[in-house]
């Protein structure tokens, strides 16, 4: 076979090689990109709830002003727009989700301060909302993590790091616990002292 | 005692009936023996002169053959202690079964297997077996089941069993819209994708993972109900299920499948379950009650296994 003809065969298969991982890449980001919007969907069902409990709130909770105003913002910074292929966005509006999460269950545990507040149905039946939305966020965010484990191997393992350079495919970061309070094991005894 | 799984007053009250049944089996033998005898005269004359006969003769192969069927066909004397034995099988699972808090019926409705087939449960068979109907609650979760086997025939025509278990239908606390599918492993030539048109779903546990395949018409929604703790959950139902011999078979012991607002779970147990008594021995020593409840307590114990009466998202 003449040398010509073997480089011709290479070629191509380098070429064809180097679709398929192409064509791999961009289906691992597509499918990050639907983990993220399983994600916002469960993320809006949670937001949605606020308006009303903070409306109902600011009658009770004179004193929690800074906690309520606290609330709102966080919610509109959640709603924000962001570009779903930009990390460092992902990043941010994941943060903004955690903020937000952590900020309404502050809320339902300060409200156990206002029998008044605790006892309106409102706030009940927003608070098994809130609980039965936090399954689905949980499930939405361990979708996402094995989504952005597959992108990221393909990203990052060679030859998919020089081929996700020219596709512009970048790593993602990960829906994780930052708090790093609430990885450490639970300190029973200084509990029950 | 019988029915040790049983308190006290219920356990003396199945003891009683069950002497009082044995007694019914005993004569029953008795009196089998007695309408047999004259049969069994008249085989023996023929085995007599049978052997009277020189064995070359056709005379004696003749005689010899129609004592041995005459011997044989007394054993439609029998005919009264089988319907006798359905009868006390029928009381038995009534009673234990009412006792356990269930309620029993011997015939499944046909429709009951429907969504089993649909939902793609069940082997490919062209006999079946449905008995033992059992409706109930295991504290808030309401279950429904039944006792099934499957029969196909191979290349040489014979019969083989291809399932021989339990079929649960148990009602899901969680809600939920789509199908996910829960199967064993088979190997991997053995792999076959399910019925229902869904997406292979990767999970975190290992060793959930190597046990079991999920596909789910929804990834978020397969792991809202898929949840670590209920795949540890799975691993442990496996261990609890069967025994070694069942596992090694290679037959699929267990698939399950949330739809429809429920959790349909097949169990190839390969053993018949909610014994059946035998006509041969004594029903206060072969410890039949005993076994049964420790079969309708696996109803109980999967349900609290899978933790399925829980709200919360684990």
């Amino acid at each position: 076979m003449q040398f010509s003809t073997i480089l011709l065969v290479l070629a191509a298969v380098i070429l064809v090689g180097g679709y398929v991982w192409y064509v791999s890449l961009i289906t691992r980001r597509n499918e990050v990109r639907e983990a993220m919007g399983s994600i916002d969907v469960q993320l809006r069902k949670r937001f949605d709830l606020l308006p009303n409990i903070v409306a109902l709130a600011q009658k009770f909770m004179t004193h929690e002003r800074e906690l309520l105003e606290g609330l709102t913002a966080l919610r509109s910074k959640v709603a924000e727009p962001y570009a779903k292929d930009d990390p460092a966005a992902v990043a941010a509006h994941l943060e903004a989700s955690r903020a937000l999460e952590a900020g309404m269950m502050r809320f339902f545990a300060v409200a156990e301060n206002y029998p008044e507040l605790r006892s309106a149905e409102t706030v009940t039946r927003a608070q098994e909302t809130f609980e039965e939305v936090e399954g689905n966020i949980a499930a939405a965010r361990r979708f996402y993590n094995s989504a952005v484990t597959r992108l990221n191997n393909a990203v990052e393992i060679f030859p998919g790091s020089i081929i996700a350079r020219f596709a512009n495919v970048q790593p993602f970061p990960f829906y994780e616990v930052e708090d790093a309070a609430a990885r450490e094991p639970v300190d029973v005894n200084k509990l029950m002292a | 005692m019988a029915g040790q799984g049983l308190d006290q007053p219920h356990a003396c009250e199945i003891e009683t009936w069950l002497a009082e049944q044995e007694e019914q089996r005993r004569q029953l033998w008795k009196n089998a023996f007695r309408n047999a005898r004259p049969t069994f005269f008249v085989a023996a004359a023929l085995f007599v002169a049978a052997l009277a006969r020189t064995p070359s003769d056709i005379w004696a192969t003749v005689l010899m053959m129609s004592s041995m069927a005459v011997a044989v066909s007394a054993i439609r004397f029998i005919d009264p202690l089988q319907k006798w034995r359905d009868r006390h099988s029928a009381e038995l699972s009534s009673r234990v079964f009412a006792r356990s808090g269930f309620s029993w019926a011997i015939d499944t409705p046909s429709e009951f297997l429907a969504p089993f087939e649909e939902l793609g449960l069940l082997p490919e068979y062209e006999r079946r077996l449905l008995h033992d109907y059992v409706t109930g609650s295991v504290g808030p979760v309401r279950v429904e089941l039944t006792e099934a086997a499957f029969f196909i025939k191979n290349r040489e025509n014979r019969e083989i069993r291809k399932f021989l278990g339990l079929l649960i239908k148990y009602e899901a606390s969680k809600p939920f819209s789509g199908v996910t599918v829960i199967r064993e492993r088979s190997g991997f030539l053995g792999a076959t994708p399910p019925r229902v048109a869904a997406d292979r779903v990767y999970l975190e546990d290992k060793n959930f993972e190597d046990a079991f395949d999920v596909y789910s018409t929804d990834q978020v929604e397969a792991r809202y109900l898929v949840t670590p703790l209920f795949m540890e959950r799975m691993c442990l139902l496996r261990k609890v299920a069967y025994d070694f011999e069942a596992l090694i078979a290679d037959t699929r012991p267990i698939h399950a499948v949330f739809a429809n607002g429920h959790l349909w779970i097949a169990l190839d147990l390969q053993r018949g379950v909610f014994a059946r008594p035998s006509i041969f021995t004594d029903l206060r020593l072969n410890g039949d009650v005993d076994l049964f409840l420790a079969d309708i307590g696996l109803i109980g114990d999967i349900a609290k296994i899978l933790n399925l009466d829980a709200k919360t998202k684990v």
